[in-house]
């Protein structure tokens, strides 16, 4: 059809004709103006629609217009094209209805519109260009387009900033227009091609090659910020909101890092850029660009100054995934395109939403503003998580496929870039969010426009909350035709040819079975009440079916067929989800406890106001504690546990107090710390095996080279959720901090998610690794002995229990590292760690309930003696007293320990029993700190708090029947009656006399001083070097400004003025009288006779 | 392909301007304005008349008086002189309407301002006249006789603001040109001694070897740089364009300077054989590079906002002289930098004359064209500032204008045949134009500091504003059309001609 040469034209007139239109109109028609912005902006997506489809079904749009001889107007709708053009068409779109609600009744809109317009028009163009003289063209359209806009507000400020801009990129613009030019002389057509003009010329030429690659790069380095040609991006920032918006995520930098993959893969083709060794040296480059952007934004104080220089170094992920050399990174690198649009700009939008809304321009100034703004902050949010690459923002995705082309490419250092980056950008990013939503107003915000209906225009929250949307879905559905993600792989799997492995793919899919549905539920149920929450409309009803959110997970857990799958393949990186053995028995205690600990919430915080706000992120941390064990693949687990990581910080700092606040900062940063651990371990185990799935590729993981790194990551990552030593340290603070139910899934479900991994991502029953065993087998121990230690001189019941937790997961630790010692004995550790993880759960989420629970039963009546009876057992069982479901797992544990060679088994004949007598004496200590003081009058609790912590009770103790048959560890009754040994009895009575002997000294007020250890213990030292480490930094970051090493420039740049003005002056003098003229004319005519003679 | 005989339109762009300016001088004060516009119609007619016809039919000659070329005087019209005569035809239309407003009765009581306007439309129109001679000339003197009426009446024209300082510039133009065409004469006169014709196209076919040749062609250059104001030759015509009142400053710097580039054009590729011109092709390139760069530098220590652009001139004229050197390579990168050259010289006057323009009517409402106080009239010119931010892409050589595509291929051939200096003086020259013409753009983002300091009266007349524009878009718009301008230069090129000869045999 003819009209598909004209469609790329058209494209491009849709905002170009409203361009010169708004020109022409008068200032005052506003009406006319807006009507032609939108019906522009849909008409470009109503063609956009077209050119995707088409070109999905491999139709060709082309417009070509001769403009000189061998010189081609080249516009051509290929994939990579229509990537950026539809980011540029929806974002322009959005970015309109946001401009003029925040440009309502300021001057020269006309101007700002026009310009605005002509700006996306050489986006589409740059998008849309098929040689690189179209290229350049719409390049250099673009600068002038742009400096308008950054100039709009007309003070000192941004005109100066104008000035930099221009002198920047039309400085840029001349390299590039240098470079292009030479390779057209080279390559008469060039043409985008993939590079089969370029590769095909001779070897000779090569040296010109490589410098105008260089010259390419350095005039698209200007507009994609790459350091040190960043420099005008910051100081853009004077631009109205919309613009930087606009700049940011779409139009200026993005057409830089657009032209760089364009000149990688399209001018030189990867394989021959790679033959001229060029790749490399770009993601040297980029990865430079992006630690010094993240650095330099750290301190940067203005809220729009940080986000872009933390454009500067996001921008640089896509340099850096075309230039390392394997597909699934380009994969990365071309989605960042997109995806960091849809964080970027939604960023920006808030940013303009607070300044337009309240004045605030500043971090500083952002104290508690998400209690005025939520819905903005709540966009700024998932833009910041996403630039932190935390799934299932957009951003993660991303950061996947970057890490896993690296590892392809064998390019490990690109780990430690995106590990850096991440760590920088939470650094920078989340106290951000932490004064937004954590803190308490200041006061009177600067600017107070009359509050409306909602927290700021229409006209403003609406494109925000879309873009904030949009950055979330893409990435949740990444799995979806048509997304992003999808596009990118097609571009590079049709387009470049080049295979990406399908991490993902599962052979055979599973079918959708009642107890597939029950799978969704279990995630959809929290998700929905966690909606229901966010309005006030049915709130108590809200609340209630938020406490029994985890119904249907308790429900899968017992009634459930083991080996049901649920394949979701457009979520993520395709989900799997699912039940073995192992989730079997982890979904019972986690649900449970869940379960019951919501309806204990419920009750606990009846008259909480907050209680919704509680809710919300308790939800969400059950979503995430439940997503973990359905997973199947490592991409689910790893969103499941990033998500229940984060929420949780929210139940930590509830309470809002300075212990909260400073418990979650700790737990923070450890969070993100292991958060990076996992993702470079799971990235590597991805590649390792092949698969994203945990049951595929087993036996390669286990002969990887990368083993030892993967283990060693997952060692750290999931030893800090698990509490080992000395990752332990946000646990006793962040524990007590968090309200009693939260306390409960805290130390009784989700610590175990720490175990959970390391059962689902290490080769157990594969290899021996002897090494990695002795690690965790004598940091197991050290963790248990120094958790019962520390713990016993707590004061504070809740403290106790969360050192007990850590004691506690030491010792799982040591099943574990006897896995990862003896392979073939698997099969019988397995259970044993099951039913050790099995019992934790229950009695420690048992005995957190009964501190809420305890102080009722003050009287002397039988009911509050069942009551004291209710407390006592848990704690019993858990110090393994015999008959109970303790004393069972111990058994199992020891039988499981011995396996290990004989030294260890030596050492676990005398230190075992001494563990059971350390857990005996905190227990002790617990109950001590916890018994209801008879003076006191007894509190009354709701009847929610009773029963669930009864129902709790009821099922520690019947934990054993609770166990899967399919475990295999045999019948109950017969297990419990084995544990009735001297084995079992005497390190309890020898912890029973120590305690007595403890109390009747107290008693007698002979206290023993213990040294006071302050919950927390080894934080004291971490803190110091921290704080050592921060002034050293900003010594180094800031003192050579106050010494003055930087140079004093004013003085000597103006008398070097000065000095070349008189020169040229006096040169012009010289040149501008007759003897000189005879003179020169002279000499010409003799130098061109001598010349013509000698010729 | 024949040439087709006697085109009478091609005489009347010649004659019209020249019977309109006897009867404007002889008629006086009001009739001149109206002769003005009946002879731009009809040299605007003439000239599309002429270029349809050479694109119909091919070059197209016109023996004066019917008696053939040898001894007889010749007109002739191929695809460049079209494309000039289009050129002159164009600016010269619009800048005759500007100039009924300019010099209309509303123009500031100077006293003068009668005097002025009766002078000028004769002027102008015999320097149109001589143009448009000088452009379809077939011989050497001929073009002389243009080239020299040519400056004569640019003189006339730029002593016309009657100052003292437009004076002197005019004396010092004159004395200028005088020189140069003197020299170019000697030339002529060495050719003509040598080889007995004046036609160009027999001098051509003749002229192949012999000692006249390298010193006919060292007159000429130099006479025709001097005229042409290539550096350090052009002392003269700042003060002249920068003094001379607006509509004037736009023709000498749009389209005078360009008729004696033009002959120098011609010559070298028509009539100078290769291996005679290659020798020096680089003395003209050296010059033009020193000129973009001197011209840039100069323009950007202007104070005047006149001054400025006429620096800018200076250095735009150095990038048509870098066409000699490019072009000395032979193949198609010699054909591309002719043609680059040629889309240079047009995209440069279209702009040019809009930017001269924009600054008349700067003047006309502040009373100055101080660079500092620009901002104080930004906000009542918004389209003055718009053409004159259309107009410095062009002379930026930024896309989509015909000055990019020209670089471009200027660009190309450059590094095609190893001559990365010249790239890089051309890449240069745009930076420094950014440079310069940002000093002007940065006005109309700047708020006024005093409005109220602004001489004069309400807005400046649409027309003014208007044609300014009109001249700056359609250097945009020629940008997006050079394909068939370069289509059209092709006719009877220098490029083509070998292949008609291998054809006709």
């Amino acid at each position: 059809m003819i009209w598909d040469d004209f469609i790329p034209l058209l494209t491009l007139l849709t905002s170009l004709v409203p361009a010169v239109l708004i020109f022409l109109l008068p200032e005052g028609r506003r009406g006319v103006r807006t009507t032609l912005n939108m019906a522009g902006a849909v008409l470009k997506l109503a063609f956009i629609a077209l050119m995707l489809w088409g070109t999905f079904h491999e139709h060709r749009f082309e417009s070509r217009f001769p403009v000189v001889p061998g010189v081609d107007f080249l516009l051509r709708a290929d994939a990579l094209a229509m990537f950026f053009v539809t980011l540029s068409g929806v974002l322009w779109f959005v970015t309109t209805i946001y401009a003029i609600a925040y440009l309502e009744g300021s001057p020269n809109r006309n101007r700002f519109f026009g310009f605005f317009s002509l700006c996306v028009s050489a986006t589409v163009g740059i998008a849309l260009a098929g040689n690189l003289f179209t290229f350049v063209m719409f390049y250099e359209l673009l600068t002038l387009s742009t400096y308008p806009l950054v100039v709009h507000r007309e003070t000192d400020v941004s005109l100066r900033a104008g000035r930099v801009y221009l002198a920047y990129t039309l400085a840029g613009g001349a390299v590039l227009l240098f470079a292009a030019t030479w390779l057209q002389s080279l390559v008469p057509s060039a043409e985008f091609d993939q590079g089969v003009s370029v590769a095909g010329l001779g070897i000779e030429h090569y040296g010109a090659l490589r410098v105008i690659f260089v010259l390419l790069i350095a005039g698209l380095g200007v507009k994609a910020a790459l350091v040190p040609l960043h420099g005008w991006l910051p100081l853009a920032m004077v631009a109205p909101a919309p613009v930087s918006a606009l700049l940011h995520a779409v139009a200026v930098v993005k057409a830089g890092a657009f032209g760089i993959v364009r000149v990688v893969y399209d001018v030189y083709g990867i394989d021959f850029a790679h033959a001229l060794a060029l790749t490399t040296p770009l993601a040297i480059w980029a990865s430079i660009t992006i630690v010094y952007g993240s650095v330099r934004a750290l301190f940067q104080d203005d809220l729009k100054r940080r986000l872009a220089f933390s454009t500067v170094s996001q921008v640089s992920f896509i340099a850096l995934g075309v230039a390392v050399f394997g597909p699934s990174s380009t994969v990365g690198g071309v989605v960042h395109l997109v995806h960091q649009g849809l964080m970027k700009i939604t960023l920006f939008f808030c940013a303009g939403n607070l300044a337009e809304t309240l004045g605030i321009h500043k971090i500083t100034e952002m104290h508690g503003v998400a209690r005025r703004m939520p819905w903005t902050m709540a966009a700024f949010t998932v833009g910041a998580l996403g630039m932190m690459g935390v799934p299932p923002v957009v951003g993660f995705i991303s950061k996947w496929y970057l890490a896993a082309g690296a590892i392809e490419a064998s390019q490990f250092w690109v780990l430690i870039v995106l590990a850096t980056s991440s760590a920088l950008n939470a650094a920078y990013f989340l106290p951000v969010l932490y004064v937004a939503w954590f803190r308490a107003p200041r006061g009177k915000w600067l600017l107070e426009k009359p509050r409306r209906s909602i927290e700021t225009s229409w006209g403003l929250l609406l494109p925000t909350l879309t873009t904030a949307a949009l950055a979330v879905s893409m990435g949740l559905l990444a799995g979806v035709p048509f997304s992003p993600l999808q596009w990118a792989l097609l571009i590079v799997d049709r387009v470049y040819g080049r295979a990406v492995v399908d991490w993902g793919f599962a052979p055979g899919s599973a079918a959708w079975t009642f107890d597939s549905s029950l799978v969704v539920l279990t995630l959809v149920a929290p998700l929905v009440a966690v909606s229901l929450l966010l309005t006030h409309r049915f709130r108590a009803a809200a609340l209630w079916f938020a406490s029994l959110a985890a119904l249907p997970a308790v429900v899968l857990a017992f009634c459930g067929q083991p080996g049901v799958a649920v394949d979701l393949p457009w979520v993520l990186l395709r989900m799997h989800l699912g039940l073995d053995m192992t989730g079997q028995v982890f979904l019972i205690f986690t649900a449970l406890l869940w379960l019951l600990a919501g309806v204990y919430a419920r009750g606990y915080l009846a008259n909480d106001p907050q209680a919704p706000r509680f809710f919300r992120f308790f939800l969400l941390t059950m979503v995430g504690n439940l997503g973990l064990v359905l997973s199947r693949d490592m991409a689910s687990f790893y969103l499941f546990f990033a998500i229940m990581s984060f929420s949780s910080y929210g139940l930590i700092v509830h309470s809002g107090d300075g212990k909260a606040l400073r418990a979650g900062r700790v737990y923070m940063r450890l969070v993100v710390f292991g958060e990076i651990a996992l993702f470079v371990g799971m990235s590597l185990a991805t590649v390792a095996r092949g698969s994203l799935l945990f049951d595929q590729g087993v036996a390669q993981l286990a002969s990887a080279g990368t083993l030892n790194a993967i283990v060693g990551l997952c060692f750290v990552g999931f030893g800090i959720k698990a509490g080992l030593l000395p990752l332990h340290a946000w646990l006793p603070l962040a524990h007590p901090a968090a309200p009693t139910p939260a306390s409960a899934v805290l130390s009784g479900a989700m610590i175990e998610a720490g175990l959970l991994g390391w059962l689902r991502f290490l080769p157990f029953g594969q290899v021996s690794l002897p090494g990695w065993a002795e690690i965790f087998l004598i940091v197991g121990l050290a963790t248990a002995f120094y958790g019962a230690i520390v713990g016993v001189t707590q004061s504070n019941a809740k403290v106790v229990l969360a050192y007990s937790s850590i004691s506690q997961m030491g010792l799982l630790a040591l099943g574990v590292g006897a896995g990862l010692m003896a392979p073939a004995a698997w099969p019988v550790i397995a259970p044993a760690v099951l039913v050790y993880a099995l019992q934790h759960g229950l009695n420690k989420g048992c005995l957190f309930l009964s501190i809420g629970v305890a102080p009722t039963a003050t009287a002397a009546s039988w009911r509050c003696r069942l009551v004291k009876a209710g407390i006592v057992l848990p704690a019993l069982a858990l110090a393994g007293t015999p008959l109970t479901i303790g004393a069972v797992s111990k058994s199992e544990l020891k039988y499981a320990l011995s396996v290990l060679p004989a030294h260890w088994n030596f050492a676990f004949d005398v230190l075992l029993p001494l563990a059971t007598v350390g857990t005996s004496l905190l227990m002790a200590r617990f109950l001590y700190l916890v018994w209801p003081d008879s003076d006191r009058a007894a509190e009354r609790v709701t009847s929610a708090v009773l029963v669930s912590w009864l129902a709790l009770l009821v099922s520690s103790i019947a934990a054993v029947w609770l166990i899967p048959a399919s475990a295999g560890v045999g019948a109950p009754a017969s297990l419990l009656m084995a544990t009735v040994t001297w084995d079992n009895v005497w390190p309890l009575c020898l912890g029973g006399a120590i305690a007595c002997s403890a109390w009747r000294m107290g008693r007698a007020k002979r206290t023993l001083n213990f040294p006071a250890i302050p919950a927390g213990d080894v934080l004291v030292v971490w803190q110091q070097g921290s704080r050592s480490i921060n002034a050293w930094v900003r010594l180094l970051i800031r003192q050579p400004r106050r010494l003055g090493w930087t140079l004093p420039k004013k003085p000597r740049a103006l008398f070097w003025r000065a000095r070349l003005d008189r020169l040229i002056q006096d040169t012009d003098t010289a040149l501008d009288g007759w003897p000189w003229v005879g003179v020169v004319a002279w000499i010409l005519l003799v130098t061109c006779l001598l010349l013509s003679r000698a010729g | 392909m024949l040439e087709t005989y006697s085109d009478p339109w091609l005489i009347c762009s010649i004659a019209a301007p020249l019977v309109a300016s006897v009867a404007a001088f002889v008629l006086g004060d009001r009739s001149g304005a109206r002769l003005g516009i009946v002879a731009a119609a009809v040299v605007a007619f003439a000239a599309a008349a002429v270029t349809w016809r050479v694109w119909q039919y091919g070059p197209q000659t016109y023996p004066l008086g019917n008696w053939p070329a040898p001894p007889g005087i010749a007109l002739r019209a191929d695809g460049l002189s079209c494309a000039m005569l289009l050129m002159s035809a164009g600016v010269g239309a619009v800048v005759s309407i500007y100039s009924l407003a300019y010099f209309g009765e509303s123009a500031p009581g100077d006293q003068r301002s009668q005097s002025r306007r009766v002078l000028f439309w004769p002027l102008w129109l015999t320097l149109w006249s001589a143009l448009n001679a000088l452009f379809l000339s077939a011989d050497i003197f001929n073009l002389y006789v243009a080239l020299e009426l040519l400056t004569l009446a640019a003189v006339g024209l730029v002593a016309l603001a009657g100052t003292h300082t437009a004076i002197e510039a005019a004396l010092r133009y004159l004395l200028a040109a005088l020189a140069g065409s003197l020299m170019y004469l000697a030339g002529v006169a060495l050719l003509y001694a040598a080889y007995g014709t004046l036609d160009i196209a027999s001098l051509g076919r003749e002229a192949t070897a012999g000692p006249a040749l390298p010193s006919a062609l060292l007159l000429v250059m130099l006479g025709l740089m001097l005229k042409t104001a290539l550096f350090p030759f052009h002392f003269w015509l700042p003060p002249a364009h920068g003094n001379a009142p607006a509509p004037v400053s736009a023709l000498l710097s749009a389209l005078v300077v360009k008729g004696s580039f033009y002959i120098l054009l011609r010559l070298w590729f028509d009539l100078f054989p290769t291996d005679v011109t290659h020798l020096i092709a680089s003395v003209p390139a050296v010059l033009g590079a020193a000129a973009i760069v001197w011209g840039s530098i100069q323009a950007l220590r202007a104070e005047r906002l006149k001054m400025l652009v006429a620096y800018s001139t200076v250095a735009q004229l150095g990038y048509l002289f870098l066409v000699f050197d490019l072009a000395g390579h032979g193949g198609d990168t010699a054909k591309a930098a002719w043609n680059a050259g040629v889309l240079f010289a047009l995209a440069h006057a279209l702009a040019k004359a809009a930017l001269f323009l924009a600054a008349g009517t700067i003047l006309y409402v502040a009373g100055h064209d101080r660079i500092r106080d620009l901002p104080d009239v930004s906000r009542r010119l918004p389209v003055t500032f718009f053409a004159i931010g259309v107009a410095s892409v062009s002379l930026m050589g930024l896309p989509p204008t015909a000055a990019f595509v020209a670089k471009w291929m200027m660009l190309t051939a450059a590094l095609a045949n190893g001559q990365v200096w010249l790239a890089v003086v051309v890449i240069l020259g745009g930076l420094l134009a950014a440079a310069y013409l940002y000093r002007v753009l940065a006005a109309a983002f700047t708020r006024p500091g005093n409005e109220q300091a602004i001489a004069n009266h309400g807005r400046a007349p649409r027309v003014l504003e208007y044609t300014a524009l009109t001249l700056a878009l359609s250097s945009l718009v020629l940008g997006l059309a050079s394909a068939p301008l370069i289509d059209l230069l092709a006719i009877g090129s220098p490029w083509q001609r070998p292949t008609e000869q291998a054809a006709a045999p």
